[in-house]
């Protein structure tokens, strides 16, 4: 693991997003820091919360309806939630960076991948346009672009899907920064070229000592590239430790669900799935008390009325959110 | 006595092609062809799965498709039920396409969001003409149980449903005319992980107690294992390797296999042929566009393996029986030992 340096502290989150139908809690009292080299992921399913944490991060959240209404996102020690919307600017592409699920609509599709890049080095540094345009070469090649100067004047459209996520991770380094944020990012990708740009971001991530903060819903890419894990369910996390804790023994009944109902290739053929009953519940109106109870085999009377907090389980690295699980706040 | 009955395939694919033309020009004058389905057979046994795997672009969907003639194909023959049904007139299809469904990959398109629930799940009743209304109405009814759905859903319409509730509706559909063959082109691929598993053992469960045949289409190889009895592996409109589904991922023989295998996410607690795939080079480069495929071997451009004659044009690799059923395509397929 890295050398405990801490680049990213986020403490308390929480965005809610005020639309007509009532104020949606998508990330509510979300907790976690990276520290310099290693990779946090940060899993769940779709509407937990997990892109929405991101984009407060790095306050993209769009505003109206969303608001971060409380908490503290610090980076390397600067308070990100106090700044202007012109700090924001230098430190966005700057210090922190992002790269997202769909590579085609992240591009703007009609300008070169290479002025595209360009850009994003002039943001950052004063340099004049045709240094830029060196660096900018420079960068293509080290993600892997073969023969960079050509492609450079292509379009997004002229490249493959794998091609334009090493464009968007060119553009996401050009100012070297301290947090990278990978939103999905292979998941639009097919299995081998998704493994082509995880090798990708980790040997970089080696080279800049940069901090990742990795979404993705795959306990695959999990295994393969995280060091720490944390499991969002309905806007909280419900379960953090290291990698190999969380998915070797999971104590929160969701994530070991999850990690069971995920069929792996070196199971045989016909091996039965664990399924999860029912759907993610409706943040406009979560259930009271712990919010997987609907859904959990092992929910007591107690879990319907106490929402359970954080509490070390096992190591003090490893933490759950759950009564049973934890077996430390609510005995049942 | 049916020829299925025989212990025959139910669905017998030989050499089968679909060609897409290239047109260029104001009279649109054919320029080439993308070969999506090059040459593809397989056959599948009454109530068992075929799972078809491949990168985006490898033509497994073409593939589904043109089974049901949903796409014309180009050459090669396709036997249903023992009937071949690439030479049959629109009128025999239809009454053939009865035993045949799909199920779609995104449950949000593939349902008209204007007809109820009801209406949906009976639209194949009604253009096969089968029950009267009343029949209809009981059935689609015993449809939705089957399916796990409320029998109040009926009423409602696709938007009051979510991804997974939606893909039930887009099975029951499917099972109305009671099939003997259903093909699911990445049946869960839009569905959210805790919903996968719910739908892939709802369709387990319909093939032990319907009989129901599938050939399953997924990118994802656990899933193709998980759920399939015989596996075929795609490339570029080509099945490079087939084999039983554990003999398959246990024992892959074909370069491009133990790529696809060697991809895989995070499995730390691979078998030895995970160990070999995993020493075994990455698999470098995008897939080659199949409207001007490499000749000769269509792999040897990313294959570690590749020697002059698998350059050879015009030459596809010859085939290789490695044990009952598994056969591979290759020039050099590794030994299975």
């Amino acid at each position: 693991m890295g050398s405990g340096e801490c680049v990213l502290d986020v403490r308390d989150l929480a965005t809610y997003f005020f639309t007509p139908r009532g104020c949606v809690r998508a990330v509510d009292g979300v907790s976690f820091s990276i520290e310099r080299g290693v990779t946090l992921a940060l899993v769940g399913e779709s509407g937990c919360g997990k892109s929405a944490t991101a984009l407060s991060v790095m306050r993209l959240v769009p505003s109206p309806p969303g608001l971060i209404v409380r908490g503290s996102v610090k980076l390397d020690g600067r308070e990100l939630l106090s700044l202007s919307e012109a700090e924001m600017c230098s430190v966005r592409g700057g210090d922190a960076a992002m790269i997202f699920q769909e590579p085609m609509t992240s591009l703007n599709p009609v300008y070169t991948v290479g002025a595209q890049v360009v850009e994003a080095i002039m943001a950052h540094h004063a340099a004049d346009r045709r240094k830029a345009r060196e660096l900018a070469i420079e960068l293509l090649h080290k993600v892997g672009i073969p023969s960079p100067a050509q492609r450079a004047s292509d379009y997004p459209h002229q490249l493959s899907g794998g091609m334009r996520q090493r464009v968007m991770i060119a553009m996401a380094l050009a100012a070297r920064p301290k947090l990278l944020i990978a939103d999905e990012p292979t998941t639009a990708l097919d299995v081998t070229v998704q493994a082509q740009i995880l090798d990708l971001i980790s040997s970089l991530q080696e080279e800049l000592n940069m901090a990742v903060l990795l979404i993705t819903h795959d306990f695959g890419i999990v295994r393969q590239a995280a060091d720490r894990v944390a499991v969002m369910y309905a806007g909280q996390i419900v379960e953090q430790g290291s990698a190999g804790e969380v998915l070797n023994s999971p104590k929160h009944p969701y994530t070991r669900a999850l990690i069971d109902s995920v069929p792996v290739v070196d199971a045989p053929s016909g091996t039965r799935l664990v399924s999860i009953d029912g759907a993610a519940p409706n943040l406009l109106d979560p259930p009271a008390g712990c919010r997987f109870h609907p859904r959990c085999s092992r929910a007591s009377a107690r879990c319907r009325e106490f929402e359970p907090e954080l509490a070390a389980v096992g190591s003090d690295t490893h933490i759950a959110r759950c009564a049973a699980g934890g077996g430390l706040r609510y005995d049942c | 006595m049916t020829v299925s009955s025989m212990g025959q395939p139910l669905l017998d694919v030989r050499d089968l092609k679909v060609h897409f033309p290239i047109t260029s020009g104001l009279f649109r004058k054919v320029v080439g062809a993308v070969r999506a389905v090059d040459g593809v057979s397989f056959a599948l046994e009454p109530g068992k799965t075929f799972g078809l795997a491949g990168e985006s672009g490898c033509g497994k969907t073409t593939l589904a498709r043109a089974i049901l003639r949903l796409e014309e194909p180009t050459d090669g023959k396709v036997f249903f039920d023992g009937a071949e049904i690439t030479s049959m007139s629109d009128a025999q299809l239809t009454a053939v396409r009865t035993g045949m469904q799909m199920v779609f990959q995104d449950p949000y398109s593939s349902l008209n969001p204007r007809l109820n629930v009801e209406r949906i799940v009976s639209e194949p009743l009604r253009v096969h003409r089968v029950g009267t209304e009343r029949e209809r109405h009981e059935r689609v009814a015993e449809l939705l149980t089957t399916v796990g759905l409320p029998p109040d859903a009926a009423a409602r319409h696709p938007h009051e449903f979510s991804g997974g509730q939606r893909q039930r509706i887009g099975i029951a559909r499917a099972l109305a005319l009671r099939p003997k063959l259903i093909v699911a082109d990445e049946p869960v691929s839009s569905l959210d992980v805790s919903i996968r598993a719910q739908i892939l053992n709802l369709m387990r469960n319909l093939q032990d107690e319907l009989g129901i045949a599938y050939v399953f289409i997924a990118h994802d190889l656990a899933l193709v294992r998980n759920m399939s009895h015989k596996v075929g592996i795609m490339y570029l409109g080509h099945i490079v390797e087939t084999a039983s589904s554990d003999e398959l991922f246990l024992h892959p023989a074909h370069p491009y296999t133990l790529a696809l295998l060697a991809a895989v996410p995070g499995a730390e607690t691979g078998g030895r042929a995970r160990e070999r795939a995993r020493r075994f080079a990455p698999l470098e480069g995008d897939v080659p566009s199949p409207a001007c495929p490499p000749s000769g071997c269509p792999f040897h451009p990313r294959c570690a393996r590749a020697t002059e004659e698998c350059r050879e044009a015009g030459v596809f690799p010859p085939r290789h029986e490695l044990a009952p059923g598994h056969l591979v395509w290759c020039h050099h397929p590794l030994e299975t030992e």
